[in-house]
């Protein structure tokens, strides 16, 4: 449930605000609904980086992925295909620690 | 321990944050960069990506339409001359945006605001250059016009309302990668657009390196390895064309004078493979009945395009062709009535004056038996990541004094503490030719188009369709007396400043010849010995002209057809005027067994530097290895001195008919060298040298792989770019494909009662590396095909209603 609330919420925000809102709203979340430290880094991990990950493999796809070979060349992944996994390891990492962080915040009440 | 534990979450998310939005050196803001919502993939295109149909402009004055054909060509329809340049401002701002704004900066010296302190001392070059200065000037005489001061709003504002209607999520890529944002467009931009063009076809000087040599070998020895003019040539104006003007007197020659050794050189040199052809037969050669015209400028090959093809269509005018993203008009192209073309004249515009300072604080110089003042310009070079950097750049009545202290310089063929005397530093108004060659309807319009235009001076050829062919070698050339600025000059004398101009009606010129054709090649404009002024002792290498010239002579009957293919001719003239007399000097019996299989590769070469042929690897090769061997035991650069190699015309008169001279001895050697010596080793070492980096002689050795065309990133960022694209041709090659540069737009068009047109170029009109768009056009430009172009009569026509439409509608 808390997954799915951070994974809607998180993607439907981003089209109106910077990346870094991911941040803020998985700590929101987790501070609110958060189980224990692992699941809550669970959550905003798989939250903000299946987000990441569905986006960005939509717009791999329907571009036949003339721009993510070139991104791939420029940071010389060994297959451009990695850049995906990298987009939502980065997303993740971040829905992650700041997941974890609201839900150690919300301990201290 | 709760406690510490949310600090320590909160610390870690928050620096994750923080340095995911962070860029550190080149590289990008991770976390902006990846992310799907805001950063790089948002650039990326699907081939049939939607088009915005309805775009509300507050200026333009009635509603443009824009149709997109399917390269993505833009073909705009607008009601007046102010709404099609705000349209083809905001047309090519949407495709090339990046590309505009990052040329400007370079040509304004601020790329280190963007790219930091690594850019610092080409920003410093560009600024002692005085390109800012340079484009001042020209703003201000266009903005004195108010045909092109309304041109220029109306393009300054179309682009500006484009990037007013960017969000950061859709900034072109190379914003997001450098992590910074677009700022306003001013109509300076554009003048400085052009300078850049003024720098890499007019700011070449060879004055430091010949002073040297004159005062290493004397004016004999000079004179003779670096004549006014080359043993073969074909110039533009063909011999015996009459003189349709009363020549001017021409300035006294002053006593010479000889400038004392200047230091220290350039390193940024344009590049000496910029150049370029075009012809035009006359109806009478055609198949059609009407005349032909052809064009192919060579410049830098890169993405994205330099070139961007335009329809421009008001109720008075109706141009198609290439636009300069960053300048208006259609700067080469056709309408219904004439088409026209340019190639660089290699005339000497930019001179170097020694000066006499009046003590160290180099406050005053001396002029005209006076101390004349030198004013001092403070400019200010903004670094990103660090402070900005103050420098002075001094100037006289010549021009800047491009480096006034001994220092590290970043050009080498810069003399230090001398003046530099550029025409690209005077008043002048190109975007008005443009203007009046798009809409020009006959010879008359042609010529007068032509005299507004001062820099980088351009054969214009023309043709039209009552059947008139014509070229001007064009440009605001000085009057100068024979040789001038050969050699560095006396800053003290006005006897060797610029006296004047030479009047535009006597620019060489031609209309109509005999021969039924005219053409250029860079090559001279005219015969010395029968065009009264001196415009260079140097132009580009013959060869390429000779061989227009010579295929045009014989061709009858011309199609389209026969133009593209004359356009992709690989014959290698050069190595067909050489070839056989270097083959005869080598000497068999000291060859192994490899350099004899390349010898018989080589003498069974039919010259044509064909993309799958070996031999033009082993010529290509063979050629300045020897060229080395000849000349640089005397005419080899110093740490101290720089000095330059006579001209390949030279070095191959002298094999052909003074085999014996002087020169082929290698003077560092105890014993005498000769040609036959020269060209055994020289062969052998070239054999050697392909087989280390290529193997036994085989596939590998291919034209086309050992040449590798490369197509590369404005800013050279890997992946960007198409890398060795299998094609032939080569430098001094009328295909002139070579590593990096190379035709960078193919045109042919047939005047008639309905003009056709046929083009291409090796990118794409889009300057977005995530688009379809952006290299589409590379295959057809490798295999040397046009495409068809699509000028539109109205659009209505059936051809219109097919294409895609954008409307810039009052908001």
């Amino acid at each position: 449930m808390l997954l799915l609330l951070t994974l809607i919420i998180a993607f439907a925000l981003q089209f109106f605000l910077p990346w870094w809102i991911v941040a803020p709203v998985s700590f929101g979340l987790a501070a609110w609904r958060g189980r224990n430290g692992w699941a809550a880094f669970g959550t905003g991990f798989l939250g903000i980086g299946l987000g990441w990950l569905l986006l960005s493999a939509f717009i791999h796809f329907r571009t036949a992925g003339i721009l993510t070979n070139k991104v791939g060349q420029l940071f010389s992944l060994p297959n451009p295909t990695l850049l995906l996994l990298i987009t939502a390891l980065i997303g993740g990492v971040v829905g992650g620690f700041s997941a974890w962080a609201g839900y150690c915040c919300r301990r201290l009440f | 321990m709760k406690i510490f534990l949310a600090l320590v979450s909160v610390g870690v998310s928050l620096a994750l944050v923080i340095a995911l939005n962070t860029s550190f050196g080149m590289v990008p803001p991770i976390g902006k960069f990846l992310s799907p919502f805001t950063g790089f993939w948002q650039n990326a295109e699907a081939k049939e990506g939607p088009l915005i149909t309805k775009v509300p402009v507050t200026r333009v004055q009635a509603d443009v339409k824009v149709l997109y054909d399917d390269n993505r060509v833009p073909h705009i329809f607008a009601q007046n001359n102010y709404d099609v340049y705000f349209a083809q401002g905001y047309v090519t701002a949407k495709d090339r945006l990046w590309q505009m704004e990052f040329q400007t900066h370079a040509a304004a010296g601020r790329l280190s605001e963007i790219i930091g302190a690594r850019t610092l001392e080409m920003d410093r070059f560009q600024r002692r250059m005085g390109m800012v200065y340079g484009a001042q000037q020209a703003l201000k005489a266009m903005l004195a016009d108010p045909r092109s001061r309304q041109m220029l709003e109306a393009f300054t504002a179309g682009i500006n309302a484009y990037i007013q209607q960017l969000k950061p999520k859709n900034f072109p890529l190379e914003y997001k990668l450098l992590n910074y944002a677009p700022e306003p467009w001013t109509p300076l931009k554009c003048a400085l657009l052009l300078k850049i063009m003024a720098y890499d076809l007019a700011g070449g000087s060879d004055d430091l390196r010949l002073t040297n040599i004159l005062r290493k070998y004397g004016p004999s020895v000079t004179k003779n390895l670096f004549p006014d003019y080359p043993f073969r040539e074909d110039p533009i104006v063909p011999p015996g064309t009459p003189l349709d003007f009363k020549p001017l007197p021409i300035p006294p020659k002053p006593t010479l004078f000889m400038a004392s050794q200047a230091e220290n050189q350039v390193q940024r040199e344009p590049n000496p493979e910029l150049g370029s052809n075009n012809w035009a037969v006359a109806a009478s050669k055609s198949a059609t009945g009407y005349p032909l015209l052809a064009n192919d400028p060579h410049l830098n090959l890169s993405l994205p395009s330099i070139w961007y093809q335009i329809q421009l269509v008001t109720p008075e005018m109706n141009v198609y062709g290439v636009s300069l993203p960053g300048a208006p008009n259609v700067i080469i192209g056709f309408n219904e009535q004439v088409s026209w073309g340019v190639t660089n004249v290699d005339a000497d515009v930019m001179d170097w004056y020694e000066l006499k300072f009046k003590n160290k604080l180099q406050q005053q110089y001396w002029h005209a038996n006076q101390w004349k003042p030198i004013r001092k310009v403070s400019e200010e070079i903004k670094i990103k990541g660090a402070a900005s950097v103050f420098d002075t750049v001094l100037y006289t009545h010549h021009g800047p004094i491009v480096y006034d202290q001994a220092e590290q310089v970043f050009n080498k063929q810069t003399p230090v503490k001398h003046a530099m005397r550029w025409v690209a530093h005077e008043p002048s108004n190109e975007i008005l030719t443009f203007y009046l060659l798009n809409r020009a309807k006959n010879y008359t319009d042609y010529q007068q188009a032509l005299t507004h235009y001062t820099a980088p001076a351009q054969n214009f050829i023309y043709a039209d369709i009552t059947n008139t062919i014509a070229i001007w070698p064009n440009g605001k050339f000085p009057l100068k007396w024979p040789d001038q600025g050969k050699f560095i000059l006396d800053g003290t004398d006005p006897a060797y400043d610029w006296q004047g101009w030479i009047p535009r009606a006597h620019n060489p010129h031609v209309v109509n010849p005999p021969r039924g054709f005219v053409s250029s090649a860079n090559q001279f404009s005219a015969d010395p010995k029968e065009y009264p002024y001196y415009l260079n002792w140097q132009f580009a290498p013959a060869q390429r002209g000779i061989r227009i010239n010579q295929r045009l002579a014989h061709m009858q009957k011309i199609t389209v057809d026969s133009m593209r293919l004359l356009q992709n001719d690989n014959l290698n003239l050069h190595a067909q005027t050489i070839l056989p007399a270097l083959l005869a000097a080598v000497q068999p019996e000291k060859l192994n067994k490899a350099q004899q299989q390349a010898f018989q590769i080589l003498s069974d070469w039919h010259f044509f530097n064909n993309a799958t042929e070996t031999a033009p690897s082993i010529f290509q090769e063979w050629w300045p290895t020897l060229d080395r061997a000849i000349w640089e035991d005397d005419f080899g650069n110093s740490p101290t001195v720089q000095l330059r190699y006579p001209s390949r015309d030279r070095t191959m008169e002298l094999i052909l008919k003074e085999p014996q001279a002087y020169w082929f001895d290698n003077r560092t050697t105890p014993a005498k060298e000769t040609l036959n010596q020269l060209a055994t080793i020289t062969f052998q070492a070239a054999v050697d040298s392909l087989q280390q980096r290529y193997g036994p002689v085989g596939n590998k050795w291919q034209w086309a792989q050992v040449k590798s065309t490369d197509i590369q990133h404005l800013a050279k960022l890997p992946g960007f770019g198409r890398n060795d694209i299998l094609v032939g041709g080569g430098a001094g090659i009328v295909n002139a494909t070579g590593a990096h540069h190379g035709p960078s737009w193919r045109m042919v068009v047939a005047l008639g009662p309905e003009v056709q047109g046929y083009g291409v170029y090796p990118g794409g009109q889009s300057g977005n590396p995530g688009s379809f768009y952006y290299d589409n056009l590379i295959e057809t430009w490798r295999q040397g095909k046009l495409f068809k172009l699509k000028f539109l009569k109205n659009a209505t026509e059936p051809a219109a209603e097919k294409m895609l439409v954008m409307q810039l509608v009052k908001k």
